[in-house]
């Protein structure tokens, strides 16, 4: 796309979320906050993806460290709750940065690993330091009507879009998107790849923070069960059906896993359970989408490859 | 000496059940280089037609085996349609692959049986063994047997058979196997099926001691990943026994220390998990 195409797609995109509050009701504006969230936390995968071709698999576990961030600071400290959101990006940061530590010792698919067993431990984690977290009854912050929670939501989204756009678009993200794509390359060239991981996880985890202080504001409160391991899977398959390490289809994919289960429960004889239905549409997408792509190579390889004898 | 004899069993038990994941997991790796995050889940959803063919009257023992050949049959057709195809393409191909099909095969779990938890009567005793002056259930000794062995002989196979030289042959030097005529194809396949049945038994193993519900193994996955780490991702043996390893010490560690309890076993795993990382970097062998 093109810039000027680019800036075309976001003032609209701008205008077009600046006006839908007033054609919906407080309830439906709420749940397009949560999709706020669920974009930044995306965002913040499309980084990571990009600029380093890691996958995620637990975005659910920053997201927990902001929104607990937010609900202790908020509920038990008496912190303004918007306050809170650039403190719950820093806590998350911080996660992201422990987490990219080990990733500059190592090559391959670990750090994925890594990931999903911190979001198979958080709702756990959670639940067991009740004193902290007010265990699984959760811990309330301060209400805000629908359309303040939505304004401050898609601010910060729009906020943070805005960051992810120039930071893509930057000397700093070419450099990484080098030594994404040929590692050696890029060791020859000079380029310091250990840094620029734990660059890239440092803010993906600020990302993850901030969604999940969004999440808890719009919400009303913080609990175990917002962040399970099935979130931080939705996620990362967002972000795959979004375009891997593209940013534009972000809101795209928010809005999806937000309304695809009640698509889903219209038709007939699917009903109310719409849970596994989603996931399991999803999951075949994504393997469909793997498959595809496997499959494509393949026919590109056999097109280039010499004429047999 | 008796309450300690009772914990430990009834963490061997567990333990050996992820070890069995832990083996799989290894098993997919060295095919392929992918470690299989829906192992676990695809673990439960054996185990979700095994207690559909109980329901229908079946007898314990031969829905156990019908399970574990039609999930051998399962992992063997995943890797010739699905691995394989994935392989030729990016590398992220394949976790996105077994992201997908962690995904898919939960919702299906929830789709089709739904999400509450069925409790599958055990196949063994009720009854208690007295060892050492300790009352040790015949269920967890049971399960941890049952287990130890579907291990055992998977790793015996691998070690004492000329099958079992040709897969790990095809794993280690893929060229050099296809050089000297093996089909390394087919050592693949049947490595993602033995990784699929060795599931089927630990996902039944678990569904009859803990009850059955989607994503039940998903904290049993922590384990096997830790266990895994542990061991070397390169080694079978070592996965089985790091994570016997790391599910004894969590667990001992949750019934001795008050403070740690049964709410953070999973967590401990995890922290395992990530100081052995931090600790020792892995290496990666791509296979050809």
């Amino acid at each position: 796309m093109k810039t000027r195409d680019q800036l075309g797609l976001v003032l609209a995109a701008g205008a077009a979320l600046a006006v839908v509050p007033l054609f919906l009701s407080g309830g439906h504006t709420r749940e397009l906050s949560t999709v706020a969230a669920y974009t930044v936390a995306i965002l913040g995968l499309d980084l990571l993806v990009g600029a380093c071709g890691r996958m995620s698999f637990g975005q659910g576990a920053f997201m927990a460290v902001g929104g607990y961030t937010t609900a202790i600071l908020c509920g038990r400290h008496g912190v303004g709750v918007f306050w809170t959101i650039p403190l719950a990006g820093a806590a998350g940061g911080g996660a992201g940065l422990a987490l990219g530590l080990p990733a500059l010792r190592m090559r391959g698919r670990a750090l994925e690993l890594a990931a999903f067993a911190a979001a198979v431990a958080v709702p756990p984690l959670a639940l067991h330091f009740d004193g902290f977290t007010g265990g699984a009854a959760g811990t309330a912050v301060e209400h805000h009507s629908p359309g303040v929670v939505y304004a401050a939501g898609w601010g910060v989204a729009a906020a943070l879009f805005l960051a992810a756009w120039a930071l893509t678009g930057s000397r700093f993200a070419l450099k990484l998107r080098a030594a994404r794509d040929n590692d050696t390359a890029a060791a020859a060239a000079g380029l310091n790849r250990g840094g620029g991981r734990l660059a890239a996880f440092t803010v993906a985890g600020a990302y993850g923070g901030a969604a999940g202080a969004l999440l808890v504001v719009s919400a009303g409160h913080a609990d175990p069960g917002m962040f399970p391991l099935r979130l931080s899977l939705l996620l990362l398959a967002a972000a795959v059906i979004g375009g891997l390490g593209s940013i534009w289809g972000a809101v795209a994919t928010a809005l999806l896993i937000r309304y695809l289960g009640d698509v889903i429960g219209a038709l007939p004889h699917v009903g109310v359970h719409r849970a596994g239905p989603v996931s399991f549409v999803i999951g075949l997408f994504l393997v469909a989408v793997a498959v595809t792509h496997g499959l494509s190579a393949a026919v590109a390889r056999a097109r280039h490859a010499p004429p047999r004898e | 000496m008796t309450a300690f004899l009772q914990h430990l069993t009834a963490a061997l038990a567990a333990g050996a059940v992820f070890a069995l994941l832990a083996l799989g997991l290894s098993l997919g790796y060295r095919a392929s280089g992918v470690v299989n995050l829906a192992q676990g889940e695809l673990a439960t959803l054996s185990a979700f037609v095994c207690v559909t063919l109980l329901d229908r009257g079946w007898r314990f023992w031969t829905a156990f085996a019908v399970t574990v050949v039609l999930s051998f049959a399962g992992g063997w057709a995943g890797e010739r349609l699905l691995v394989r195809t994935v392989s030729s393409g990016l590398e992220l191909g394949l976790p996105i692959l077994t992201l997908g099909v962690l995904l898919a095969t939960g919702g299906l779990e929830t789709w089709i049986w739904g999400a509450g938890r069925r409790a599958p009567s055990s196949p063994f005793s009720p009854a208690t063994v007295h060892v050492l002056g300790a009352a040790l259930p015949k269920r967890e000794l049971g399960v941890a047997g049952v287990a130890l062995a579907a291990a055992s002989l998977v790793l015996l196979a691998l070690w004492r058979t000329r099958a079992g030289l040709a897969i790990r042959a095809a794993a280690v030097e893929p060229g050099l196997a296809r050089g000297i005529g093996l089909n390394v194809e087919g050592m693949r396949a049947l490595g993602w099926g033995l990784a699929a049945a060795l599931g089927s038994v630990a996902g039944v193993l678990m569904a009859t001691s803990h009850g059955l519900e989607p994503g039940m193994l998903r904290g049993g996955m922590v384990f096997a990943l830790a266990g895994l780490v542990v061991g070397g991702l390169e080694s079978p043996a070592g996965a089985v026994a790091g994570t016997l390893a790391v599910t004894v010490g969590v667990d001992l560690l949750g019934d001795y220390v008050h403070w740690v309890g049964a709410g953070l076993r999973v967590p401990a795993a995890a922290a395992v998990l990530l100081v052995v990382l931090l600790v020792r970097p892995l290496r990666r062998t791509a296979p050809a």
